[in-house]
């Protein structure tokens, strides 16, 4: 059996290369435009079905960590997102402040083609639509 | 060629099923086994009857990645992280128990 000196191993720098030059934020706003800020359908945690959920406008994505899987079939690169919108507060002096949306998984086959999502909606924020 | 039911439980191996917007569909023994464990509230088979939608941001069926398949069921949310892959045979959806997390 040959053993993996993993640590040192040439993958993690041609992962690293490729992340580097992946310009992930675009590939989340297309995703966003593309489904018109809207979720057809999500289940939350407590099993509530929501027919449709639409998210704010200005909401913002920010890469939190990004995987390749490897299956017998194919290679696929998986991104995740957290999700939050700003809120401009005017009372005493003009503020702005984050209210978190969820996570969004993404993805794409080694074309970077879109192949699938993951949504978590977090509680707090299903409260108030 | 009943109507789909909306439980795994009562869904019979090898027989067609018309969903909510008339789409022909059939399941394997194996399927029906991996809808129970997996999809303890049926979201996918309210995904089925829902029929195909476009990729970004629906539940419903959409184009299957997986050799030899063409649509799969999808869930968002909560029972999201799994996929059931089917392939038309004879103009029927078949679910033969392929099961993926995208």
């Amino acid at each position: 059996m040959i053993k993996l000196q993993l640590k040192n191993h040439k993958v993690w720098q041609d992962f690293t290369e490729i992340v580097e030059n992946l310009d992930a934020k675009i590939l989340v706003n297309e995703h966003l435009e593309l489904c018109d800020y809207q979720l057809c359908g999500y289940w939350d945690e407590q099993d509530k079905y929501y027919e449709t959920i639409n998210l704010p406008r200005n909401l913002e994505a920010e890469l939190i960590s990004s995987s390749i899987g490897v299956t017998n079939q194919e290679r696929f690169l998986q991104l995740k997102f957290n999700l939050k919108f700003s809120v401009v507060e005017t009372n005493f002096a003009v503020e702005t402040t984050y209210q978190k949306v969820g996570e969004l998984i993404l993805v794409y086959n080694e074309n970077l083609e879109f192949i699938d999502e993951r949504w978590f909606l977090d509680s707090d924020y299903l409260q108030h639509l | 060629m009943g109507d789909l039911p909306n439980n795994w439980t009562d869904i019979q191996a090898d027989i067609v099923y018309i969903s909510a917007n008339g789409l022909l569909v059939s399941f394997s023994s194996e399927q029906i086994k991996l809808g129970i464990k997996y999809d303890l509230n049926s979201k996918h088979l309210k995904a089925i009857h829902k029929g195909q939608v476009s990729a970004r941001g629906n539940v419903g069926l959409v184009a299957s990645q997986e050799e030899g398949f063409d649509l799969k069921s999808k869930v968002l949310g909560k029972g999201g992280d799994k996929r059931f892959h089917a392939k038309f045979i004879d103009g029927v959806l078949h679910f033969p128990g392929w099961v993926t997390e995208h």
